[in-house]
């Protein structure tokens, strides 16, 4: 697979998230030149009561049902990120986008009131460079797995080493 | 307004009303914003006639220009008062996302005045506020307020500070808690606001915050979180959290509060039960304030002992304190207490400090069981320490003793128990000052009572910015004490005004953001020219406004002392016991640096003109506080 970045994807991972919502005044500041999360175009859910916060990103499907959606095909793919990503001049804005994507990931700007979602920032995504826990990374598609299991995995390092040294493999 | 969102919002609760003010500009450039401009509020509107917990008293949100911003850190807020337990200035702060929600909603401050005949809260949706009947939520602990609310508004990404039934009860150490887990714990501003009957302030903001230079704006800050990203800090407070902080005091220090000060840290037995490999059993995740790279929340799960299983965003330093102090040592409790005195929306050292105090009372005999509901108030007694967690929040039978503080219970008990009552200027000591010289000096002169984050010198900035060379860590000796004290005073003043966290900064680490970047960020950010020295000269302006404010109240000199104990009982940590003969010069330098009377400890006219507070120099003279 060539490395280039229209091969590359965000990834997200709930565990290792701790809700600091960088991702979102950044992703905000990207698009809008404004510190302000209620227009990001990506948002970290929280739930406070059981400590946890999941990052929800544009997968950029590659079958993508908001572009299957879309009754104007106001929605294509950008030719140099390979992004999903909405026509300002053919968007009606009824919204059948954010229904059809199955992580509800497309916005209505509160200020605009139009329909936007992530275009993946010309290819250098904002969130995924300055969110502190690798809780959202942009890597090859074939890749991003691989880098998530090991990120899981490193928690499982310490204490195997500690048991492998003093037991042995068994 | 760059920067700033340019408008004070005013809410009068007696009449029912809300008004918006413009922000003025000069208050603005004189006092920087949040936290500082409620100082200047404070002194200008509430006089020593006016007691804590008055309809007259202000209880006043400041949220700083960078609050909510690509700032790193930026997530603080800070409340004040005039406080329960100092009866003088008390401010707090605290973290989480309601500060930057009330941000984008475009407020950089919100004055309460005056007291709700019924139980209220506000909301504030962009432009639209409006004080809401809140009698179904009166009573109600902090998570369930949060809970009840999120759903009447219909929006569960509303962001809400709260108080719970300790602050309803006017315990005077209760809290202001936001997002479920963090606390404005700090000085008794729950109890403010439970006389106010102001149960919450929910809060929706969609406008964001504008600056004027975009681009420069972005590079210092992502500057800024580089910076946090590899400096030292990542590798202590960034893996344990503040919980390391309690190694350093007890490990290194040898200094750190047990048994209400009767041990001079926990015993080398009971260590390893509370220690950082015990704490590192229990991480399984970790939680961050708004737009914080470093983090030191953790969330925690109890493996094992008397509360296996209990789960929860976890303790820090504080709250193993509490243990210690009531001599249980078992991070299992110290979950369980964090998470109960959240929901209950109290200071979780308020109540620890206070039933130590009883518990060495117990065991002097001075109360017995007759005294607290046949309670056995043992050292060491979990059961004991919640069962007063309990009377406390109710003001029930010795709980209404409790939730006085130390200092009020011990005037009010007698008997002696003064002695054993530790505190300066009613706030409870959570650092020994015989860990050092600085750190005694910083718990005396700080304007909010016994406090470590308005002047103590935690990291080496003061000599990064003297070009000399200073490790803070070695606090043996009295030189250059004053002198960092002053500067981290002024220092930390201006890092609670811009709305950063102390962590991520100069305050804790000089390899962290400092007075430069804060200056450029500023700078960028409001479209307004702020150098380093600009910005510390208005961190004294503010820091004699709070000054001036106390000497108005009466407090002199004399109430810069820490309680005589630490004069008396020597320890193991380098300086051992505090001489009191060095102790006074070092106050006379810190007096005399800061061009105060030396004798009173008061501002003096001169000094307050000099930084444009002429005005606060008239009302000092005309009241006979200074000459």
């Amino acid at each position: 697979m060539p490395n280039d970045v229209t091969q590359n994807v965000l990834f997200t991972n709930p565990r290792t998230c701790i809700g600091c919502r960088a991702c979102e005044v950044y992703c905000s500041f990207r698009h809008y030149k404004e510190n302000n999360p209620a227009r990001a175009l990506l948002h970290v859910v929280k739930y406070e009561e059981h400590s946890l916060d999941i990052p929800v990103v544009c997968h950029h499907c590659d079958r993508a049902p908001c572009q299957e959606a879309c009754p104007v095909e106001a929605i294509s793919r950008d030719k140099k990120t390979n992004a999903v990503i909405i026509s300002r001049e053919k968007c009606i804005g009824c919204r059948a986008c954010i229904t059809a994507c199955p992580f509800n990931v497309i916005v209505v700007d509160p200020k605009t009131e139009l329909v936007v979602k992530c275009d993946l920032c010309d290819g250098k995504p904002k969130c995924a460079e300055v969110c502190p826990k690798a809780a959202i990374i942009f890597a090859r598609r074939d890749l991003g797995s691989k880098l998530l299991m090991r990120g899981y995995t490193s928690g499982l390092v310490e204490p195997l080493v500690r048991e492998i040294k003093s037991q042995g493999s068994k | 307004m760059f920067g700033w969102s340019g408008t004070i919002l005013r809410v009068d609760l007696t009449k029912g009303k809300t008004i918006k003010q413009p922000l003025p500009k000069e208050l603005a450039l004189n006092f920087l914003g949040g936290a500082r401009i409620n100082a200047k509020i404070l002194y200008d509107e509430v006089g020593p006639e006016v007691g804590p917990f008055d309809p007259e008293n202000r209880l006043i949100f400041g949220f700083g220009p960078l609050v909510g911003t690509l700032a790193p850190s930026a997530a603080r807020y800070t409340i004040t008062a005039k406080g329960p337990f100092t009866e003088a200035f008390c401010d707090s702060n605290s973290g989480g996302h309601f500060g930057p929600e009330v941000r984008y909603a475009g407020y950089d401050n919100i004055v309460f005045q005056g007291a709700s005949p019924k139980p209220v809260y506000l909301w504030i949706d962009d432009d639209n506020v409006e004080l809401r009947d809140a009698s179904r939520l009166w009573g109600k602990d902090v998570w369930e307020t949060h809970k009840m609310l999120l759903e009447e508004l219909g929006d569960p990404d509303v962001k809400i500070a709260a108080i719970g039934p300790t602050g309803e009860n006017l315990v005077r150490y209760a809290a202001v808690m936001n997002d479920w887990a963090r606390a404005a714990g700090w000085g008794g501003m729950g109890a403010v606001m439970g006389s106010k009957k102001l149960k919450a302030i929910a809060a929706r903001g969609t406008k964001g915050v504008q600056v004027a230079d975009p681009d420069k704006f972005e590079e210092i800050c992502t500057k800024g979180r580089t910076q946090v990203r590899t400096s030292p800090k990542m590798k202590t407070i960034g893996i344990y959290g503040k919980p390391w902080l309690n190694w350093l005091r007890n490990e290194v220090q040898k200094s750190n509060p047990t048994m209400n000060f009767k041990l001079p840290r926990v015993p080398s037995d009971e260590w390893p039960k509370v220690g950082l490999e015990a704490l590192k059993d229990m991480i399984v995740k970790w939680k961050g304030c708004f737009n914080c790279p470093l983090h030191c929340g953790h969330v925690l799960i109890a493996k094992s002992g008397d509360y296996a299983g209990t789960f929860g965003e976890g303790f820090e330093y504080d709250q193993q304190i509490d243990g210690q102090m009531m001599g249980i040592y078992d991070l299992g409790f110290v979950l369980k207490w964090t998470l109960e005195t959240n929901r209950l929306g109290v200071d979780c050292d308020g109540p620890a400090y206070a039933i130590a105090w009883a518990m060495e009372l117990f065991e002097k005999g001075l109360i017995t069981t007759k005294d607290t509901d046949g309670i056995e108030l043992k050292w060491g007694s979990k059961e004991a320490a919640f069962q007063m967690l309990d009377k406390i929040t109710k003001r029930e039978g010795i709980g209404d003793l409790l939730a006085e503080g130390v200092r009020h219970a011990s005037k009010r008990f007698g008997k002696g128990s003064e002695k054993i009552a530790y505190h300066i200027k009613g706030g409870r000591i959570e650092i020994d000052p015989r860990t050092g010289w600085a750190t005694a000096l910083a718990h005396s002169t700080s304007t909010r009572g016994a406090d470590h984050l308005k002047g103590m010198p935690l990291s080496n900035a003061f000599g990064v910015w003297k070009g000399i060379p200073y490790e803070f860590t070695d606090d043996s000796s009295p030189e250059y004490k004053a002198e960092a004290v002053v500067f981290f005073e002024h220092l930390n003043t201006v890092i609670d005004a811009i709305g950063l966290c102390k962590n991520d900064t100069w305050s804790q680490s000089a390899e962290c953001p400092g007075i430069r970047e804060f200056a450029e960020m500023m700078t960028t950010a409001t479209g307004e020219s702020f150098s380093p020295e600009r910005l510390l000269e208005i961190g004294e302006r503010v820091y004699n406004v709070e000054r001036a404010f106390n000497a108005r109240e009466g407090l002199t000199r004399a109430d810069d002392t820490p309680p005589d104990k630490f004069f008396e009982d020597p320890i193991e940590s380098r300086i051992r016991v505090l001489d009191r003969k060095i102790f006074e010069k070092l106050k006379d330098d810190y007096y005399t640096i800061r061009k105060w009377d030396v004798k009173t400890g008061h501002p003096t006219a001169a000094k307050l003109e000099e930084l444009g507070l002429k005005y606060i120099a008239d009302d000092l003279r005309n009241r006979k506080v200074i000459d």
